[in-house]
């Protein structure tokens, strides 16, 4: 037994949960109430599928088995959301109702161009409700009265848009538009798997991305008002632009350095050339994250050999204001052998993460970037003294911008440029008795760029110059030749396949 | 009996202290004036670079690890140990620090003899050093042919010198470079190295030279440990 006291403290708790239960169970019931049949075919509450006298014998259990081997015949069970359709059209059990709905089904506009739907998928003349059925499955198919005047063909069709009510998946089965393209897929004259297959794909990937931009609308309108972040969006619900739809590239580049006087030069290069291949095979849509390799060719003043190859990731991680964001990393590997360039300080393999904002419009893009490149060490033995070359890290600031001229329906001219502010830390050089540093440096670039689009194909000529620099200071003491080059800059030329 | 145990005492203790002392090291009983002995210490320079006017690029393989260097009005040897001064070299001050090089030919001797001189480079330097600059890097340019301390220079030395072994082999010829040492090595801890310079076309062996490439000779204490 509890004793009074513990009653007393208890009672007020009590009384809580006890009016917390109530409130459930009555939301509960009063969501049970509210829950009711699913309304498939027309805009009445269901009732007529409640009545009805079960169909043995018949022009539409003939019709049944006849829309079965249609199913059959063009071997739907191997498509994607069309596995339970032949069983759900086969073994389904058919009623009859007495007589047909009432009139007030077929009031609303939204009604009546649902009905037309149907009716033309299954080739009915007139806007009726022939057939009902619950869109889940095992659930049987009512037909009406009026169905019993539609031919043979009809009637297969018939069958065959009631089953797809119960064996689509959930998020396309209550679509009556899209039940019906699919129903007119199947019973067409001359259908074919093929055919039926990509209708049922494109219905189902429409349906998908339409739930996806719902959700995103639902988040939206639930999250709280916060100044700078209102239009934040997370990635997942990005929808795909057409950067997103076709964000791999292939692609070759060329560049020919700048030097005033090469015999200063730390790596007297002429030209470097670019093969660069980045594939987006990971994520889907808004979630791609691709990976990139890139092999470089030098020449440099007497002899030629394989550069720096880089590697590289990619990955689209939100749109903010209209912008999209991207985040990137990028790993450029000394291949050359010791006696070449590896043997200088240009020789070292370099780390850079960073981030882009860029907006892409139809008739302008504009995109910032903001990257690190660390640090890292290059060795270079001359005689018989091995040096060490110490470079500190690189932030780059960076803008691009470009006004496009849609010439032609799918590309265009395109004229811009860019421009970037480089900030080397310190880099130390040690060897035997000799040590130096070479303190903070600054190198301002910045060039134009014109582009010719044409579908996937871009072909661009750019220049890219050194404007202003801590005295002395060239793109050779960066010693990052895939990334800023060498020398006062450069004038290259690029051919890149979008895909 | 305390007479007896006084001396056994006495001899005890002048035992101990024999031994302590013998333990350190040998007990020199002669003038205190005497230098202890020495021993030499030759080492081949290691930093060896041409700079001239005509070689532009400071990593042209003709400027370095070659049989045979020129030096000329436009054309200078820069040479330096580069460990001397990180190692513990334990190196007598009382006795010379020498540079020998070898001229090519007797004519090469000759003119050497007359005209060349080293002179302490005032810069510090890299191995990618040109006639215009001293290392590719920014503020790299220097005074075209090397910064050097011209009233500083030493001429080579004379033969009826007194003089080692090392510098008395054929066509040898050696610099007395320890002024040089004493005030920028030891003293400001600069090893900048030091400058050959010849107006007259001289030819001298490089360090590509097997066993006449330049070398740096000091001494030290015999005792030293190497």
């Amino acid at each position: 037994m509890e004793r009074p006291e513990q009653l007393s403290l208890q009672s007020p708790m009590s009384f809580l949960a006890k009016l917390s239960g109530f409130a459930t169970a009555t939301l509960l019931t009063m969501n049970v109430a509210l829950a009711g049949p699913t309304k498939v075919g027309n805009g009445d509450d269901g009732g007529d599928l409640e009545a009805g006298q079960r169909i043995t014998t018949g022009v539409l259990l003939e019709t049944q088995r006849e829309a079965a081997q249609l199913l059959r015949g063009l071997q739907v069970q191997g498509i994607e959301g069309l596995g339970a359709l032949l069983p759900e059209t086969e073994k389904a059990d058919l009623f009859l109702a007495e007589r047909d709905p009432s009139p007030q089904a077929l009031t609303t506009a939204e009604s009546q161009a649902e009905l037309s739907e149907v009716a033309k998928a299954i080739g009915a003349n007139e806007p009726y409700v022939y057939a009902r059925t619950f869109p889940e499955p095992h659930a049987p198919t009512r037909f009406f009265p009026k169905a019993l005047l539609l031919d043979r063909k009809n009637l297969i069709a018939l069958h065959v848009h009631e089953a797809l009510h119960r064996a689509l998946p959930v998020e396309i089965r209550e679509d009556e538009k899209a039940v019906s393209r699919i129903t007119l897929a199947i019973t067409a004259e001359g259908a074919t798997r093929d055919r039926v297959q990509e209708t049922v794909r494109k219905e189902l990937s429409q349906a998908r991305e339409a739930r996806v931009e719902t959700e995103r609308a639902q988040r939206q309108a639930q999250a709280p008002l916060v100044p700078y972040n209102a239009n934040f969006v997370s990635a997942p619900s990005l929808p795909p632009g057409p950067e997103l739809k076709s964000p791999s590239l292939f692609g070759y580049g060329f560049k020919s350095y700048i030097l005033p006087d090469p015999d200063k030069s730390l790596a007297p290069l002429r030209s470097l050339h670019s093969l660069r291949s980045f594939l987006y095979p990971f994520g889907r849509g808004s979630e791609a994250m691709g990976l990139g390799i890139e092999l470089s060719y030098l020449q440099a003043q007497e002899e030629a050999y394989l550069g720096p190859i880089g590697l590289s990731g990619r990955l689209k991680l939100l749109t903010w204001r209209g912008f999209d964001v991207d985040g990137f990393a990028a790993l450029r590997l000394h291949s050359v052998g010791s006696g070449e360039l590896k043997d200088s300080p240009m020789g070292r393999d370099i780390m850079e993460v960073g981030v882009s904002l860029k907006r892409d419009e139809k008739w302008y893009m504009v995109e910032n970037k903001l990257s690190v490149h660390g640090g890292s060490k290059a060795e270079q033995k001359i005689g018989a003294i091995n040096y060490t070359h110490d470079y500190g890290s690189i932030i780059e600031a960076g803008i691009a911008a470009a006004l496009r001229l849609p010439v032609v329906e799918d590309g265009g001219l395109e004229i811009g440029g860019s421009t970037q502010v480089l900030l080397a830390q310190n880099t130390r050089v040690k060897g035997g008795a000799f040590e130096y540093e070479t303190g903070r440096m600054r190198v301002v670039t910045a060039g134009p760029e014109v582009a010719w689009n044409q579908g996937a194909l871009r072909f661009s000529a750019n220049a890219r110059f050194v404007i202003d620099s801590t005295k002395g200071a060239s793109l050779d003491q960066l010693g990052d030749l895939m990334g800023h080059g060498v020398g006062q800059g450069s004038v290259g030329a690029g051919l890149s396949f979008k895909f | 009996m305390t007479q007896h145990r006084f001396r056994f005492f006495s001899f005890c203790t002048m035992m101990a202290a024999t031994m302590i002392l013998s333990a350190c090291g040998p007990i020199r009983f002669g003038d205190p004036g005497e230098a202890p002995p020495a021993k030499e210490v030759v080492l081949a320079v290691d930093g060896v670079k041409l700079i001239e006017r005509d070689l532009l690029r400071g990593d042209d393989l003709r400027s370095y690890q070659q049989r045979r260097y020129t030096l000329h009005a436009n054309a200078r040897l820069l040479v330096r140990y580069e460990m001397l001064m990180e190692e513990d070299l334990g190196l007598r001050d009382d006795l010379p620090v020498r540079l020998r090089l070898f001229a090519e030919t007797a004519d090469d001797l000759q003119i050497a003899r007359n005209q060349m001189r080293a002179c302490p480079i005032t810069r510090n330097w890299m191995m990618a050093a040109t006639w215009s600059a001293a290392h590719p890097w920014r503020g790299g340019d220097w005074t075209p042919g090397a910064e050097v301390d011209w009233e500083e220079c030493v001429s080579v030395e004379a033969v009826d010198q007194p003089t080692t072994q090392l510098c008395g082999e054929a066509q040898a010829i050696c610099f007395n470079v320890s002024r040089w040492y004493r005030l920028w090595v030891r003293e400001r801890k600069e090893n900048f190295g030091l400058a050959l310079v010849s107006e007259a076309p001289v030819n001298l062996l490089g360090d590509a030279s097997p066993g006449k490439a330049p070398r740096i000779h000091w001494h030290e204490n015999a005792t030293s440990m190497r």
